[in-house]
C-alpha cells in the first residue's frame, strides 16, 4: 500500500424512511491502531448512530401517531413541552419561511394529506403511466392554469406568525401551535440529522474522524477541528460526490455510471430535491411531495431536480426545494444573484448550472442527461 | 660515461661553491619575514571571516548565481536558500489528489 492511499470504512443503515451511508476516513487512525480495535470502535459507532436515529425518528415521524411531532399536531391551541431537537428544527424551518418568501414552510402537512401522502411512501399507489408535466413556471399554459391558477384562500403561511416558541428559565422548551395548523418537518429533518451525525463523528467522538454522511441523498461533510482551522497542519480531505441522473418516470433510477457531474467538497453540504422520485397516483392525478403553499397542491415546475451546495445540509435542502418551486428561469437568476452553487435539471433533461458551482466541478464539461 | 665524470669533477670544486651560496641569500631574512607576515595575515583574515559568519544568520542572505542566458551574456539570478527538509515537506503535502466518488446525491430516497 502506498503512503498516500486513503483508507475508508463505510456504515450502511436504514432509518427515517431512507438509506443512510456514513463514510469514515480512517487513514490516520489506521497507522495508530490495530484493525481489531478499529473494527470494534466502528461497531460501537454504528450502534450509537442507530440509537440516535431511532430517537430522532420517534420525535419527527409524521407516520407515527405517538411521535412527539404528531402529539404536538394533535394538541393545538395550547403550550406543549417539546424536546430540544424539535424546538431547534422548527426554529430553523420558521427562519427559512422568511428567507424563501413563504414558499418553503413547515405548515403543509394537511395539503400533503389531501394529496394522498398519509402513509409511508413505499405503500402509496405508484403511477401507472409516466407523467411529468413539462410546463415552465411562467408559461401560463392550460395545464398550469388548470392546476395552479386558484391560490388557496387558507394559505398556510398566513398562520406561520402565530406559531410561538419559548424557552423557560429551567431550560424547558415549549411550542404553541394554533388550531388548524399541522406541521411536517420531513423537508428539514434529514438534512439536520446528517449535520448532527457528521458533527458528532468528526468533533465529539474520541477519534474525531473526517466523514461524509449521506441521508438518502442529502449529504453533510464532517471536518475535525484540527483540520478546520485556517492554520491547520492537515488540510481537509477532498470528497467526491456524484450528482446522479434523475429517476425515470417509472421510479427506477439510472445506473451509477450515468452521473451528471462530479462535485468536490472539503466541507459543508450538498442536497438534491426533485419531483422525479416521490411520485404517486391519487384521485386520478399524478402527485409529488413538493407542495406549493399558495395553491396547496403539488407544484408545477419545469425544474425536475435541483442540487444545491451550502454550508449546512438544512440550507442546501431548503434551497433545492425553493429552486424547484421557482422554476428554471427564476431559480438561476436567484442562485447567481446570491452566489449559490447549484445544478438544475429541467423537465426536458437539460442541465443548467449556476456560476458558483464551477470551482466544485471535478470535470468542467457536464454530462448531458 | 667518461664525459660525465670529467664534467662533474670540473663543475664542483669545493671552495667556489660555498662562496656562491653565501652570496645568494642576502634577502633571506626579508623573504622569511614577508612569508611569515603573509601566512599570519591570511590566517587572521580567515579567522575574522569565520567569526563574521557565526554572528550573522546563515539563511538570511541570498546567493547570487550566474547563469548563461543563451546569448553569451551572463545573467545574475538570485536563488533563496531553502532548507531541504522544507522542500521534502512541500512535496509530501501536495500529492496529486485522485477524486474518489463516495456518495451520490439525488432526490431523497
Amino acid at each position: 500500500m502506498s503512503k498516500n492511499t486513503t483508507k475508508l470504512a463505510t456504515l450502511k443503515l436504514a432509518a427515517m424512511g431512507c438509506h443512510i451511508q456514513i463514510t469514515l476516513n480512517i487513514t490516520k487512525i489506521g497507522t495508530q491502531h490495530s484493525q481489531e480495535i478499529i473494527d470494534h470502535q466502528i461497531s460501537l459507532l454504528k450502534s450509537e448512530t442507530q440509537q440516535r436515529l431511532a430517537r430522532w425518528e420517534h420525535i419527527f415521524s409524521r407516520f407515527d401517531e405517538t411521535s412527539e411531532l404528531m402529539r404536538l399536531n394533535n394538541h393545538t391551541d395550547q403550550w406543549r413541552e417539546v424536546s430540544a431537537e424539535l424546538f431547534e428544527v422548527l426554529g430553523r424551518a420558521i427562519y427559512f419561511v422568511v428567507e424563501t418568501q413563504g414558499l418553503i414552510t413547515p405548515t403543509l402537512l394537511k395539503p400533503l394529506w389531501a394529496a394522498g401522502y398519509r402513509q409511508s411512501f413505499e405503500t402509496l399507489p405508484k403511477m401507472s403511466t409516466p407523467s411529468i408535466p413539462v410546463i415552465t413556471s411562467n408559461s401560463g399554459s392550460n395545464a398550469a392554469t388548470y392546476l395552479q391558477a386558484q391560490p388557496n384562500a387558507n394559505n398556510p403561511n398566513q398562520q406561520i406568525d402565530s406559531i410561538q416558541c419559548r424557552r423557560l428559565v429551567d431550560g424547558q422548551h415549549q411550542i404553541y401551535l394554533p388550531a388548524g395548523i399541522a406541521l411536517d418537518l420531513n423537508g428539514y429533518v434529514k438534512g439536520w440529522c446528517a449535520m448532527q451525525l457528521a458533527e458528532q463523528i468528526s468533533r465529539s467522538h474520541d477519534w474525531q474522524l473526517p466523514c461524509l454522511v449521506d441521508m438518502g441523498g442529502d449529504i453533510a461533510i464532517g471536518v475535525p477541528r484540527s483540520q478546520a482551522l485556517d492554520n491547520a497542519i492537515d488540510s481537509p480531505i477532498v470528497w467526491g460526490v456524484a450528482i446522479a441522473k434523475p429517476y425515470c418516470a417509472n421510479g427506477e433510477h439510472m445506473q451509477n455510471d450515468q452521473d451528471v457531474a462530479i462535485l468536490t467538497l472539503r466541507s459543508g453540504a450538498v442536497a438534491t430535491s426533485g419531483q422525479d422520485y416521490r411520485r404517486w397516483w391519487h384521485k386520478g392525478r399524478p402527485q409529488h411531495h413538493l407542495i406549493h403553499p399558495h395553491y396547496s397542491r403539488p407544484a408545477i415546475s419545469d425544474v425536475l431536480t435541483a442540487t444545491v451546495m451550502a454550508a449546512d445540509t438544512v440550507t442546501a435542502e431548503v434551497y433545492a426545494k425553493y429552486c424547484v418551486l421557482l422554476g428554471v428561469t427564476e431559480a438561476i437568476t436567484w442562485l447567481n444573484q446570491h452566489h449559490i452553487a447549484a445544478l438544475l435539471i429541467d423537465t426536458n433533461n437539460n442541465v443548467i448550472s449556476s456560476i458558483a458551482i464551477e470551482p466544485n466541478l471535478s470535470e468542467p464539461n457536464l454530462v448531458a442527461v | 660515461m667518461m664525459t660525465n665524470t670529467q664534467s662533474t669533477a670540473q663543475a664542483t670544486p669545493k671552495k667556489p661553491a660555498n662562496k656562491t651560496s653565501k652570496k645568494a641569500d642576502p634577502f633571506a631574512f626579508l623573504k622569511s619575514s614577508i612569508m611569515i607576515a603573509s601566512i599570519a595575515g591570511t590566517m587572521g583574515g580567515w579567522l575574522f571571516l569565520l567569526n563574521q559568519e557565526t554572528d550573522s544568520p546563515s539563511v538570511s542572505a541570498v546567493t547570487v548565481n550566474t547563469t548563461d542566458s543563451g546569448s553569451g551574456e551572463l545573467a545574475a539570478a538570485s536563488i533563496p536558500i531553502v532548507d531541504i527538509t522544507q522542500l521534502r515537506q512541500v512535496n509530501e503535502a501536495a500529492p496529486v489528489e485522485a477524486i474518489t466518488v463516495v456518495a451520490r446525491t439525488r432526490s431523497s430516497q
